[in-house]
């Protein structure tokens, strides 16, 4: 049963990115593992969502169009990094959180 | 199946302004034609901006035989390619875009040309938008050589040029390979040493050594062997305008390298980008993973452009511009990556078989 978890999981993952429409923006945002679940659940949502999306669906495309030159849609792989969630770095758990990443973390760990 | 391509024949066609690069590198590489429609369409001021056409230029450059045809709005491309030449280029890159947005693509064509490609390049070097000069060199070409891209690879700052007016020059070699190696790199090791790069341009020296103060602050605490460079640039070799920008590199044992830059905007002090800048070199290690985000691209696409042997990577999270480069990638070479999600430290396994990509220019001795 794990196993048949396990590829399940590789299938969605290649189905988001290969196989669907949402844009890379809306994929990147969320976490993979996030996105799957919801995938999985509520394609009815989803249905209901896209419906009322389309009544206003004029307006969407004009307000994406004027800002068409922001950080978003430039053409950059710079553009991408997250620099507005920063402040985190300064929570002491957090710091402590990448210790093992570093070779003077502890070596008893699995990671 | 993405709606924004449809091939008809032999041209694929796509849409909008974003990803025009990579598309046009990939057309090349592939010798697929591409359609690119609707740049900025319903833009109050439609069509290709100057340093888009710059762009063009210098793939028109670069390549033998390769014909462009904008329509007179310029919102639709048609692009022929045709054979990689390199050689002695110069180009001026202007000033909307940093010599990053130009020299960063070409990379990935360097390689194959018919000749090793020698780069002069003029305009900024470091700015937020684009990657660094500093990150190139210190990230990025070092992935080309896990592909066996090694001798006479070179990048050299010959002046420093910081937005908004530019005036830096940089040159770039590159070696010429007929086939790559395949890669197998799927273990990330531990971050052994981390290194760096301050440099300025019209300020004050000091303000270098108070971007290395602040960035150590902050990085220290994990590991004491933090060695970050300054980089101080006088008179004629600091180009226009004043500036100064962080970029720093993380090494770990197995070779894998994450890189972090910042560059100053009007008003910021060193302390604010050396202490921005190490953060976001944590958040690039928290993501793990072998490749950093900043170089996924490349790294993928010389996979694909492998000989037929199955290349394994790990990287952290995809970026948007990643997963819009997987999904290109599929469309040119019809090659989809198996990507296993590991769930022991949330990162992704990346595997395919590469398209056997030779370079015929290259004679074999």
């Amino acid at each position: 049963a794990k196993k048949l978890f396990y590829t399940n999981r590789r299938i969605n993952i290649m189905q988001l990115i290969y196989s669907n429409d949402k844009t890379p923006e809306e994929i990147a945002s969320g976490e993979i593992s996030e996105l799957l679940k919801v995938e999985a659940a509520s394609n009815e949502k989803d249905n209901v969502e896209e419906e009322k999306d389309d009544e206003e669906f004029f307006k969407i495309i004009k307000s994406q169009e004027k800002d068409s030159d922001s950080v978003n849609t430039l053409d950059s792989t710079k553009a991408y990094l997250d620099t507005s969630n920063l402040d985190k770095w300064d929570d002491e758990i957090t710091l402590e959180s990448i210790r093992n990443r570093f070779i003077t973390g502890s070596l008893d760990d699995d990671s | 199946m993405s709606n924004n391509n449809s091939s008809t024949g032999k041209v694929l066609s796509f849409s909008g302004h974003e990803y025009l690069r990579q598309r046009l590198i990939l057309a090349t590489l592939s010798g697929k034609i591409v359609k690119i429609g609707k740049i900025r369409s319903e833009n109050d001021n439609p069509g290709l901006r100057d340093f888009e056409a710059s762009f063009l230029r210098l793939l028109e450059k670069v390549t033998n035989g390769s014909t462009i045809d904008i329509n007179y709005a310029g919102t639709t491309i048609l692009y022929k390619p045709g054979v990689i030449t390199g050689g002695k280029i110069y180009h001026d890159c202007g000033t909307s875009r940093a010599i990053g947005y130009f020299l960063e693509p070409l990379i990935a064509l360097a390689p194959f040309g018919k000749q090793p490609f020698d780069l002069t390049f003029n305009g900024i070097t470091n700015d937020n938008v684009d990657i660094s000069m500093d990150s190139i060199r210190t990230v990025t070409l070092l992935q080309l050589k896990r592909f066996g891209i090694e001798e006479g690879l070179e990048l050299k700052i010959t002046k420093r040029g910081s937005a908004p007016l530019g005036g830096g020059e940089i040159n770039f070699k590159c070696p010429l390979v007929r086939t790559l190696k395949p890669i197998q790199f799927t273990d990330e090791g531990r971050i052994k040493r981390i290194r760096g790069i301050a440099c300025c341009t019209r300020v004050s020296p000091q303000n270098a050594n108070r971007l290395v103060d602040s960035a150590r602050s902050v990085l220290n605490r994990y590991i004491p062997d933090v060695y970050i460079y300054t980089d101080v640039y006088k008179g004629e070799e600091s180009g226009k305008s004043p500036g100064f920008a962080l970029s720093l590199v993380a090494e770990s044992t197995t070779g894998a390298l994450y890189s972090a830059e910042q560059a100053a905007l009007p008003g910021e002090t060193p302390e604010d980008i050396g202490s921005k800048t190490a953060k976001l070199l944590l958040n690039e290690l928290s993501k793990g993973g072998c490749v950093d985000s900043l170089n996924q691209w490349l790294t993928l696409l010389l996979m694909v452009l492998g000989p037929e042997d199955v290349s394994k990577v790990r990287v952290g999270n995809l970026t948007a511009f990643t997963i819009q480069y997987l999904r290109d990638l599929r469309d040119f070479f019809a090659i989809t990556f198996k990507i296993k999600s590991d769930t022991k430290n949330n990162t992704l396994l990346m595997a395919c078989v590469g398209v056997g990509y030779i370079n015929y220019s290259k004679k074999t001795t």
